[in-house]
């Protein structure tokens, strides 16, 4: 199936094909949740040259508006139009759960923050607008701190002071970055 | 300029060992010789990561040929994580909590990130003198000290392999001379052709895994929304960077400021009513600060002193345009 996925995702599949794949995707949670991932980092593997990325941006842009044509570029414009778009919006909802969940997924949702004790602050820190100051909230496994993100990106933009290539991402996946602490 | 620094980065690489001797009479020229060497050479090896009290070993293989850079890192305690690197492209795959954050640099090639960089200008900052010559992982290394010349940045201090220019060990110390960070290699092998199996990911991702697009589109800087009031002693805006946060949520703007060897990064984000904690928090070697302006969070964050990231967080507004 995860074939059809990407010869869909490529719009090498027939329209009755395609329709399949998507009544498909609408019953299984986990194909559209492949779909997703196809789209997600289709570019990244299949890289620019390929005509996919094109595609994959207009679904994304589809399913952020209302619904319009939807179809791979390879696809002859048929009467099927419209039954592009009606086969398409369930699934828009159930690939959008997941798509645009974007780079802060983990931080924003899978983050159970715990209730933070008021600590005391240096004036300096109060003073930030105004605010008052709390201890970091963290899950209960103590490293998914909802930092990971921030850490990430940074170490990728930062080059991560001395350290040779990719040594620095070490900070981003070590537990010896151990817990937040104040 | 670019160039210029260039042509300088490698005529250092092309030192003879003999040079070694050399260096106390120009120990900023091993900076960039370190620079280069890590992205330059194919090697493989294991290293310690010493974070606060914390130890954990990793395996690391890297390669440059004709399609340009491969890496990957793999930790062997606790665990397991790696983290997968073909040139731009950045996968960090952590299999236990089933996610993949990936990042790939649309338009890198005008910052500083994984590119040898000017490290006169660090001279200004740092107080940069070369040591002794020891041995680390069997070979000859040169330690290099960098003193930060106010309490801005951090110090460190980087043992490069005399032969090859490869870093072998780097420590990072605050103005006590406390231990921030410690990397070494505990066995390293330099040189010599890798197979592309060392390359591969370990891990099978299924469908229920997470996967987080970090990558973000690169704004020029005077289209940035948002600006340090009181720059930062060394600091310069290096790069502004705009992240979608997800449906009608809005965009996060990150920015990193550098003194071309520490960095800062700035995220302003719509404010989340259910958010995390303000204010300082440590996270292994970096500190974290965060404040909230109006109805943006923002989050200042680095491997700096904890005032250098409040100065950011306290100085960033929007601006009035």
């Amino acid at each position: 199936m995860n074939d059809k996925l990407s010869a869909f995702l490529d719009g090498d599949l027939d329209e009755p094909a395609s329709g399949r794949l998507l009544d498909a995707m609408r019953r299984d949670p986990s194909l559209a949740s492949t779909w997703e991932a196809y789209c997600t980092i289709g570019d990244a593997i299949r890289g620019e040259q390929s005509g996919s990325s094109d595609f994959t941006a207009r679904v994304m842009a589809c399913l952020e508006d209302e619904p319009t044509v939807l179809a791979p570029r390879a696809l002859p414009a048929r009467d099927g139009r419209a039954a592009w778009a009606r086969a398409l919006m369930p699934i828009a909802a159930s690939v959008m759960g997941v798509a645009v969940v974007g780079w802060l997924a983990l931080s924003q949702g899978t983050q159970p923050e715990t209730s933070v004790p008021m600590l005391a602050v240096s004036p300096s820190v109060a003073q930030a607008g105004g605010q008052t100051v709390g201890a970091p909230a963290r899950s209960a496994d103590g490293r998914s701190d909802g930092h990971l993100e921030y850490v990430f990106v940074h170490q990728a933009m930062s080059a991560g002071g001395p350290m040779p290539g990719g040594v620095h991402y070490v900070r981003t996946v070590s537990d010896a970055r151990g817990e937040l602490r104040r | 300029m670019r160039g210029l620094v260039a042509a300088l980065l490698l005529s250092a690489s092309l030192l003879p060992a003999a040079a070694a001797a050399e260096a106390a009479a120009d120990p900023l020229s091993w900076l960039g010789r370190i620079a280069h060497a890590g992205q330059r050479l194919n090697y493989t090896g294991t290293f310690i990561y010493q974070s606060g009290g914390d130890m954990e070993t990793s395996r690391i293989a890297h390669r440059v040929d004709a399609g340009g850079e491969r890496e990957r890192l793999e930790v062997l305690d606790g665990s397991p994580r790696e983290v997968i690197r073909s040139n731009n492209e950045v996968y960090c795959v952590l299999p236990e909590q089933k996610t993949v954050i990936i990042d790939r640099a649309s338009n890198r090639a005008a910052f500083p990130s994984r590119l040898p960089r000017a490290y006169g200008g660090l001279a200004e900052h740092y107080e940069v003198h070369a040591g002794e010559v020891s041995r680390i992982a069997g070979l000859e290394a040169q330690l290099i000290v960098l003193e930060p010349r106010d309490d801005l940045r951090y110090g460190h201090m980087l043992w490069a392999d005399t032969q090859s220019g490869l870093l072998l060990k780097a420590r990072t110390v605050d103005d006590d001379g406390g231990v921030i960070e410690q990397f070494m290699f505990s066995d390293v092998h330099i040189g010599g052709e890798l197979d592309e199996a060392l390359f591969a990911s370990r891990y099978e991702r299924h469908d229920d895994w997470k996967v987080v697009n970090a990558q973000g589109n690169e704004l020029r800087a005077d289209d940035s929304t948002w600006a340090l009031t009181r720059p930062l002693p060394g600091y310069t805006l290096k790069s502004v960077v705009s992240r979608p946060l997800g449906r009608e949520r809005g965009d996060v703007l990150h920015l990193v400021y550098s003194d071309g060897l520490a960095s800062i990064s700035v995220f302003i984000e719509p404010i989340d009513p259910e958010g995390a904690g303000l204010g300082p928090l440590v996270t292994g070697p970096i500190n974290i600060y965060r404040r909230t302006v109006g109805a943006h969070l923002v989050t200042a964050l680095g491997e700096v002193p904890l005032r250098a990231v409040q100065w950011v967080g306290d100085g960033m507004e929007p601006v009035i345009q």
